[in-house]
């Protein structure tokens, strides 16, 4: 038994139970510093086909969009609430132009143009002075990326070296969840995920664990291609 | 355009190991594959996408061979993926996703001790509140281009990461991460 006189040092007494965390780093949302910045780039959010006729929703950077293809191969990537009275495109038809709204049969194309509004005189003789908000997307190696910045600030599509030049041997694979086991969303902020790469010593720790009884045997077969 | 890190290792048989990973923004990773089942530049890059506050997605691009199998995931024991794991081999056999998620929902960096070895991370920190302020103040982050070349609408970037083998002899000896 420990010397009643002792004071215990380093006990959770007393600790700080209100952590916090630096926004700086996390904040992903409109308006906010974190996501303005991010909000110049590029990002992928769903492979190539995830996008069909069937409409389907996806959240990027905190914002609920949804997804479709048109019958001519276009994909679109729009807000989901209909801009005439406010359902969701979600119940839209997907055809050959756009999409066109369950409710009043607004016809959207990708870019959020209105195409046709069926039940308005000369079916819609203004319909140019309505749009549908939207972003711009390209489709690259299988994935499909969009830009939600400021259209002024849009930068060119970055390509990289490592998938130029494919010969008829080479082919490239998209894989959408986390690499060394886990789904495809992992319920945790982005950053803590990133900054991770550039931690190289979890590797000898935190990686090689989990994989050792796999991990073994493959770096036995790097080792004689290696010459070791 | 990011953070490198590289690390060389003698192999003992007159050549190096010079493994270069890297980062770069916004949410890039190039990380070869450590199974050195490919040499030279790496074949794969992944993006951590933020979906909102307390959700990724990771996406990888991977270039191979059509003969070769994708690298798959691990096999614990020789007979189950992580999709196949009980909640008791989860906590024996944690990996990668069990730490960052382990976290929290969003990490309190309140409540942090960062060490020595966590140089790379705070590099990657002080890089994006450096870009934070370049925003803020009308400016344009690093990497982004908005030169059209004559035939395409894209910028074409060049990556170093990869698992070189190099002769020791002339690459001289093991250096630590820098």
């Amino acid at each position: 038994m420990a010397a009643m006189t002792a004071t215990d040092l380093g006990t959770g007494y007393g600790r700080n139970h209100q952590p916090t965390h630096d926004r700086d780093y996390t904040d992903v949302g409109p308006g906010t510093r974190g996501g303005e910045l991010l909000r110049r780039y590029w990002h992928p959010f769903a492979r190539s086909d995830e996008a069909t006729d069937l409409p389907k929703e996806v959240r990027l950077l905190g914002e609920d969009l949804l997804l479709f293809r048109d019958l001519s191969g276009r994909a679109g990537l729009v807000i989901s609430r209909c801009c005439h009275r406010g359902t969701t495109l979600l119940y839209g038809k997907v055809e050959e132009a756009g999409i066109r709204c369950c409710y009043h049969g607004w016809l959207f194309d990708v870019e959020g143009e209105c195409l046709d509004q069926p039940c308005e005189p000369e079916c819609g003789r203004n319909k140019s002075s309505y749009r549908q908000p939207w972003f711009p997307v390209i489709e690259y190696n299988g994935l499909i990326f969009a830009y939600l910045g400021p259209p002024e600030k849009k930068p060119v599509f970055p390509r990289y070296d490592i998938f130029e030049d494919l010969s008829d041997e080479d082919e490239i694979v998209i894989i959408d969840h986390f690499a060394f086991g886990g789904p495809v969303v992992a319920p945790c902020n982005w950053f803590q995920t990133h900054e991770n790469a550039m931690d190289p010593y979890h590797i000898f720790i935190c990686t090689t664990q989990s994989a050792a009884h796999s991990f073994i045997p493959i770096w036995r077969a790097g080792r004689k291609l290696i010459g070791n | 355009m990011g953070i490198k890190a590289t690390a060389d290792r003698e192999l003992g048989d007159g050549r190096n190991l010079h493994r270069v990973t890297e980062v770069r923004f916004p949410t890039i990773r190039v990380i070869p594959t450590p199974t050195l089942t490919y040499t030279g530049k790496s074949n794969n890059m992944s993006r951590a996408v933020p979906i909102d506050n307390t959700h990724t997605k990771v996406y990888a691009m991977v270039r191979k061979p059509r003969n070769q199998a994708a690298q798959g995931l691990p096999v614990y024991a020789g007979t189950k993926t992580w999709f196949e794991l009980t909640d008791e081999e989860l906590q024996r056999f944690p990996g990668d996703y069990e730490a960052q998620v382990g976290q929290g929902r969003i990490t309190s960096h309140s409540e942090e001790h960062l060490s020595s070895s966590d140089r790379g991370v705070s590099m990657v920190r002080r890089m994006w509140k450096q870009q934070l302020d370049v925003v803020d103040a009308g400016g344009d982050p690093l990497g982004v281009t908005f030169d059209i070349g004559p035939d395409t609408g894209s910028a074409l970037f060049s990556l170093e990461a990869g698992n070189y083998l190099r002769d020791a002899a002339t690459t001289g000896s093991v250096q630590a991460c820098r």
